[in-house]
């Protein structure tokens, strides 16, 4: 039954890792910068089920890829190391951070984290000594000698990742914590819920994610800079990602990845100066007329046949 | 009865070390206080129409800064086609905004009014991306500003010489301050502004029209903002991403001072502008006055979150 | 035996006294109604006891161990319950889950365990269709699903605040037949009420709150007929 279960996840899996190999090197970039904005999607949502809004996806995978770059270059470890160390610095400021400011919530705690990618840009650019100043860093050579076959599979390991972690949250007692936070927490803290603490630890969790992947795609693209590593497109996309696809799910975010990783394609080449205009409208639609995006769609369709009653939530 | 004499007190308390940083200031780094007065003044100005929709329509405007940088743009392109001084152009800037304020609402807050904050948080977070992509297809992302000689203006006092012209923003939120005020506690709309804001059910029962003073607020903040925008423009240049810096630096501004108290941001503003103009001053470290508010914000927000633990 | 304890509570909103030196106890599986009018401030004692609001003064005994700061979590898993005024289900989530999250949390039961005990808790209660999301319960499974989340942690000392508001009379005899079988668990209960029938059926003794301070307590009969009692009741619909 359980083996049963694990095929469509195992052969979705293989597919991915496969499919690249039948086209050509353009398709395999395309699909490897989707999937590490799928990533940071998912780990969005993941603090969202918690009923926090973050805006600062683009601040940690820019803190992520400077961490990396710089350890990287200082001491010349393995690169998965660094990537390592890149998660974890970004994992350790975003546990400051919420340590400081998450016992106030909502408005204030979405602000302070819209305010994070300039913040960690601008301290950058005041240490050159360290960081490079505006210049940014650049490494000797990109990871796998640009191999593009090779970089699609690590940030598809990357990406697969993310899912089973996402799964994890999803199936575990972590699934119960952050919902009921989310619907009351008053209901919650008097259940024996340890609000602070779980909010702190998703929050940590999901930044550290996020400085996985920057980290990853500093070493991809053989790069840092305060302008590039931080740019808003590392939020803007994620989030249009989610919700189109839908909130609160490991499937809606990746569904609605896969969708918006191809159209941007098509978007940067219809409309280079300004194509984020895009997502911008569907956070606002989707936000506006579609709060559940496109899982929630598919959902209500399924429950509307009868024999697809028997589907889990 | 006794709290309320403390808290005069701490009022006093509170003046009297403003004024003794004030005379410090004054002796040890006279330009940062000029330079940060100017500055704060613009920062009050732009938060105190953020304030007002906040206060009454309830929601957090994230796009509040890009309204702002549109309306630069709106006086760049009037100067530019019609050779419309941007003061000048703040008038009509004042009615177009007007009407991109009340079609926004219109259109997108009135049906997010009932909805969860994070989908508030959201749709406004979306608006601003809009806003700022789209002055970037417009116009690229290539700074613009006008020439204009008057704003070179300067004085001296004594042996210092500074630049009078930017006292503009210092008079411009003092007076909006006041306008604001007395619109909110003379007027019919004012009033029922405030009532709407306390509670909007309330005000509903006792026969006021909420979404038409919903719409109106948010109409008139944006048309403020908008016109502030062609304010700012005279002195700064206007480029996609100049407005999303004053959404932040309102917000923190706004929580500074607390919800409501109005006075308090102009206050708050000519805090936050001096301290960013002391960091400014020192040669070398001026980069890092990007942070003071950011320090700010999540200082405030650690002090409210301890007092309401303590409380 | 006392299990829980307050002594000279106290706690004010600005200027207004919600509670003014509070003493009371409850003892080994007692049912205690709090009763007052509008504004007494029993809502605050519950709130106060279950860490939602922190004191301005006082002490918070269970089992005689202070408990007067500890966090509303912390409370819980020694044995503290409440439900909500106005329910609280929580919606994203199904009838079986809800309760999950007492045992989960309060209890810190593995998802299997907790499962379990979710299980039991139904079957207790007599709530059907654990598998529903909460938005198909009736008013009376939602209310009783409330109580079976609060028993999921186990409580020593469980606060119930107006469960029976809004419930037809039917529903309000399964009700107490609920609350009934909770107290045959062991567990002490306190019940804040308006309907002083249910009081009278149910308690074993009440304290009476006005404008915060205790004025009279001990059992029903006697305190119903106390002047001062009657006297703060006064144009009061629910007097009996």
């Amino acid at each position: 039954m359980r083996i049963q279960r694990a095929i469509p996840y195992v052969l979705g899996a293989a597919l991915a890792g496969v499919l690249p190999l039948l086209t050509g090197a353009y398709l395999e970039q395309v699909a490897g910068s989707t999937m590490i904005y799928l990533t940071l999607a998912l780990s969005w949502d993941m603090l969202l089920r918690s009923g926090q809004l973050g805006f600062g996806t683009h601040g940690f995978f820019g803190l992520g890829s400077y961490a990396a770059v710089l350890l990287f270059l200082e001491t010349d470890i393995h690169p998965f190391l660094s990537i390592a160390f890149g998660g974890l610095v970004a994992g350790a400021v975003a546990t400051l951070i919420g340590l400081a400011v998450l016992r106030l919530r909502g408005m204030y705690f979405a602000i302070t984290t819209l305010a994070l990618a300039s913040i960690f840009s601008v301290v950058l650019r005041n240490l050159p000594q360290v960081s490079g100043g505006p210049e940014g860093k650049m490494l000797p050579s990109c990871i796998y000698a640009g191999d593009t076959t090779k970089v699609y599979w690590l940030i598809l390991g990357l990406a697969l990742l993310t899912i089973v972690v996402s799964e994890v949250f999803e199936r575990t007692r972590i699934h119960l914590a952050l919902t009921s936070i989310r619907n009351d927490e008053r209901v919650a803290k008097t259940s024996g819920v340890n609000v602070f603490w779980y909010l702190v630890f998703v929050f940590a969790v999901t930044s550290a994610i996020q400085g996985i992947a920057g980290g990853t795609y500093a070493h991809v693209f053989g790069f840092v800079s305060p302008e590039g590593s931080f740019s808003a497109n590392f939020l803007l996309l994620p989030l249009a990602m989610a919700l189109l696809g839908g909130i609160h799910s490991t499937w809606g975010p990746v569904l609605g990845g896969l969708v918006l990783g191809a159209l941007s394609e098509y978007l940067k080449l219809q409309i280079p100066y300004g194509h984020l205009l895009v997502y911008g409208a569907i956070i606002v639609i989707v936000t506006l007329f579609l709060p559940q995006g496109i899982r929630g769609m598919l959902r209500a369709a399924m429950r509307r046949v009868p024999s697809a009653r028997g589907e889990k939530p | 009865m006794r709290l309320l004499r403390t808290m005069r007190r701490g009022q006093w308390v509170l003046l009297a070390v403003t004024g003794g940083i004030v005379v410090l200031l004054m002796l040890w780094k006279p330009y940062a206080l000029i330079e940060g007065i100017q500055r704060g003044g613009l920062y009050a100005l732009i938060a105190l129409p953020m304030a007002l929709i906040l206060g009454v329509v309830g929601i957090i405007n994230l796009a509040h800064g890009e309204f702002m940088m549109l309306g630069a743009y709106a006086a760049y392109w009037f100067r530019v086609s019609a050779g419309v001084d941007p003061l000048v152009a703040m008038i009509p800037a004042l009615g177009a905004f007007f009407l991109v304020g009340a079609v926004t609402y219109w259109l997108t807050i009135r049906r997010a009014l009932k909805a969860p904050e994070l989908n508030q948080l959201l749709l406004t977070f979306g608006m601003a991306m809009v806003g700022a992509e789209f002055a970037n297809l417009m116009w690229t992302s290539q700074p613009r500003k006008p020439s204009l000689s008057y704003v070179y203006s300067s004085m001296a006092l004594g042996q210092l010489r500074f630049g009078t012209y930017a006292f503009i923003y210092t008079a411009g939120a003092i007076v909006l301050l006041i306008v604001l005020l007395a619109f909110l506690r003379r007027t019919r709309l004012g009033r029922a502004a405030l009532a709407v804001g306390q509670n909007p059910r309330g005000a509903r029962l006792v026969g006021i029209d909420v979404n038409r003073t919903y719409l109106l607020i948010f109409g008139l903040s944006i048309a403020l903002v908008g016109a502030i925008g062609a304010m700012f423009l005279t002195r700064h240049s206007v480029f996609p991403s100049a407005g999303s810096p004053f959404t932040m630096k309102s917000f923190c501004l706004i929580a500074m001072s607390g919800i409501g108290n109005l006075p308090g941001i102009v206050w708050g503003g000519f805090g936050l502008g001096v301290a960013e103009a002391i960091v400014l001053s020192f040669r070398g470290y001026g980069g890092w006055a990007d942070v003071v508010f950011f320090a700010v914000l999540v200082a405030v927000i650690m002090a409210r979150s301890y007092r309401r633990h303590a409380a | 035996m006392s299990v829980l304890r307050t002594e000279a509570l106290e706690r004010h909103f600005g200027g207004l006294v919600a509670v003014h030196d509070l003493t009371f106890e409850l003892t080994e599986r007692e049912i205690l109604g709090i009763i007052g009018p509008n504004g007494a401030g029993k809502t605050t004692v519950i709130n106060l006891i279950s860490g939602l609001y922190m004191p301005n003064g006082g002490r918070i005994l269970l089992d005689e161990r202070d408990i007067t700061y500890a966090p509303p979590h912390e409370r819980c898993r020694r044995g503290i319950a409440r439900t909500f005024q106005l329910v609280h289900p929580l919606a994203d989530l199904t009838a079986q889950e809800n309760i999950m999250v007492g045992a989960l949390f309060g209890q810190r039961q593995s998802l299997r365990a907790a499962r379990r005990t979710a299980a039991e808790i139904g079957r207790l209660l007599d709530l059907r269709a654990m598998n529903r999301p909460v938005s198909d319960l009736t008013v009376l499974e939602v209310k009783k699903l409330e109580i079976g989340r609060a028993l999921a942690t186990r409580p020593k000392v469980l606060f119930l605040d107006e469960v029976m508001a809004g419930l037809n009379s039917d529903e309000t005899k399964a009700m107490l037949a609920s609350v009934r079988i909770v107290r045959e668990q062991g567990v002490s209960i306190c019940v804040v009420e308006h309907v002083m029938s249910v009081i009278r059926d149910l308690t074993d003794r009440v304290i009476v709150l006005d404008g915060g301070t205790l004025i009279a307590q001990g059992p029903y009969c006697d305190v119903s007929a106390d002047p001062r009692v009657i006297v703060a009741y006064l144009g009061e619909e629910e007097t009996c």
